[in-house]
């Protein structure tokens, strides 16, 4: 019951928002620009907010963010759509990019939406990243194993959350 | 004469080419309308970079001159001082170019050998600070002879499947690894527009040290040098993916339209060597019934 209501409560306020946003003027927007090798998510197309994981940090830009270079890390991107809608979304690695005219590019190598990871699969894959970065000989294949490892653990996190 | 024998033969081999080509149209039909479809998930990795190098001033060209009516609007071009000519001339420059390594598919590779010859005898390229990359045998063979000292990498076995992300990344981190430090690098590639055309292009890319010193970078939040050296050769590798398809793209749709004519081509061929064909039998036919004729006239 309680659980029901406090989500009650959080659509409300996304519509409260909403509606802020709605009549916050044209400059502001922001267009997304989503792609990874397999799929376009989003091709100029304007949202609210991204939260992104990137190596100095995971950071949100709203509309109008300082214009920045970033470099993805394995985890989930949170874009929060114009009408409220929230898409959770796994990448890989990539870049982030904000221009100056406000537009923000997300470029990955790999990205799925969360509901299409599966659990076991993604412990199946950790497993054998441990496997392998425990055998790994020399520097550079340790190297490679930790980034494995890194993704995998990543991607059973986003998948248990 | 011409023999009946001979005809016949010709006409057969002939036919047979017919078939090969005909196949091979069909499987570059199917080829294309993959790659075609993948080209539409690359295009953003094309955008992207792009858009930031106008952002920050590297490239002057509006990469959203099409879709935005206020092009005319927007930066005023660079002006190039003579100093800055000095400069240009001592930049360690990359040409990639962009092939694969199979042919029969019109004058998509040797476009962008061609194109690449003139840019770099235009700027008298020398072997220690132009550096060429090969993507493809093809672009291999058409450049060796003449610049067998600029050769940095070459890569092999492309154009067989589709390119994946995988094989970019291989590609970008050859060329790290070549140890060759270049300021710019130009991809050469045939971007793809519809089924019947695709034109010769080039997109720039940078180094890290171009992007720190980029005209409008003040503009831009600090980064971690770590930071924007991974992101310099990601966006290399974003770059060479959304060329690689391209390419893939256009080269399939050349070979369709090469391999159509071609058939075409074989089919008038056919035509015209049935003709001769029938008509060598009707005259064998005919010579072979005068002598009858006449053997049995004189035996009267």
């Amino acid at each position: 019951m309680a659980l029901a209501f406090r989500g009650v409560i959080r659509n409300v306020a996304r519509r409260l928002q909403v509606r802020n946003y709605a009549d916050a003027p044209k400059g502001d927007e922001m267009a997304l620009t989503f792609a990874a090798g397999n799929k376009v998510f989003y091709d100029k197309q304007v949202v609210k907010q991204i939260d992104v994981p990137s190596f100095s940090g995971a950071f949100g830009i709203l509309p109008k963010h300082v214009p920045t270079l970033a470099v993805l890390r394995p985890g989930v991107v949170t874009i929060l759509e114009n009408d409220g809608k929230q898409n959770k979304i796994f990448v890989s690695s990539g870049t982030i990019t904000v221009n100056d005219d406000s537009s923000v590019q997300v470029l990955a190598e790999e990205a799925h939406p969360l509901e299409s990871i599966d659990r076991s699969a993604a412990q199946e894959a950790l497993s054998k990243a441990q496997s392998e970065f425990n055998s790994a000989s020399n520097e550079k294949a340790k190297a490679e194993a930790a980034i494995a490892l890194e993704v995998a653990e990543e991607i059973v996190k986003a998948a248990s959350a | 004469m011409v023999q009946l024998k001979q005809v016949s033969l010709r006409l057969k081999s002939i036919k047979n080419i017919q078939k090969i080509t005909k196949t091979m149209k069909m499987v570059s039909a199917s080829k294309f309308t993959k790659a075609e479809r993948e080209l539409q998930a690359a295009r953003p990795f094309g955008y992207g970079p792009r858009k930031f190098y106008e952002s920050s001033r590297l490239i002057k060209a509006a990469v959203d001159s099409k879709d935005k009516k206020d092009a005319a609007a927007v930066p005023e071009p660079v002006q190039e001082k003579p100093e800055d000519q000095e400069a240009q001339k001592k930049l360690k420059r990359i040409y990639i170019a962009m092939t694969s390594d199979r042919g029969l598919c019109g004058g998509v590779h040797s476009g962008v050998a061609r194109r690449i010859r003139r840019e770099m005898t235009a700027r008298n390229a020398e072997g220690t600070t132009h550096k060429l990359v090969c993507v493809g045998d093809k672009a291999r063979a058409l450049l060796r002879r003449a610049y067998s000292t600029s050769m940095l990498v070459t890569v092999k076995d492309i154009g067989r499947i589709a390119p994946v992300f995988a094989d970019a990344s291989l590609m970008a981190t050859a060329i790290a690894e070549s140890g060759f430090t270049y300021d710019v690098g130009e991809i050469y590639y045939n971007k793809y527009f519809t089924a019947v055309k695709y034109e010769m292009s080039i997109v720039p890319f940078f180094s890290k040290i171009r992007i720190e010193s980029a005209p409008n970078m003040t503009a831009f939040d600090d980064v971690d040098d770590d930071q924007l050296e991974c992101y310099a050769e990601w966006t290399l590798a974003a770059l060479l993916y959304y060329a690689l398809k391209q390419g893939a793209a256009s080269e399939q749709s050349a070979r369709m339209a090469a391999m159509d004519n071609a058939t075409k081509n074989a089919s008038e061929m056919i035509r015209k060597l049935t003709l001769l064909f029938n008509r060598t039998r009707q005259a064998v036919i005919t010579r072979e019934l005068i002598e009858i004729i006449s053997g049995a006239a004189a035996l009267k």
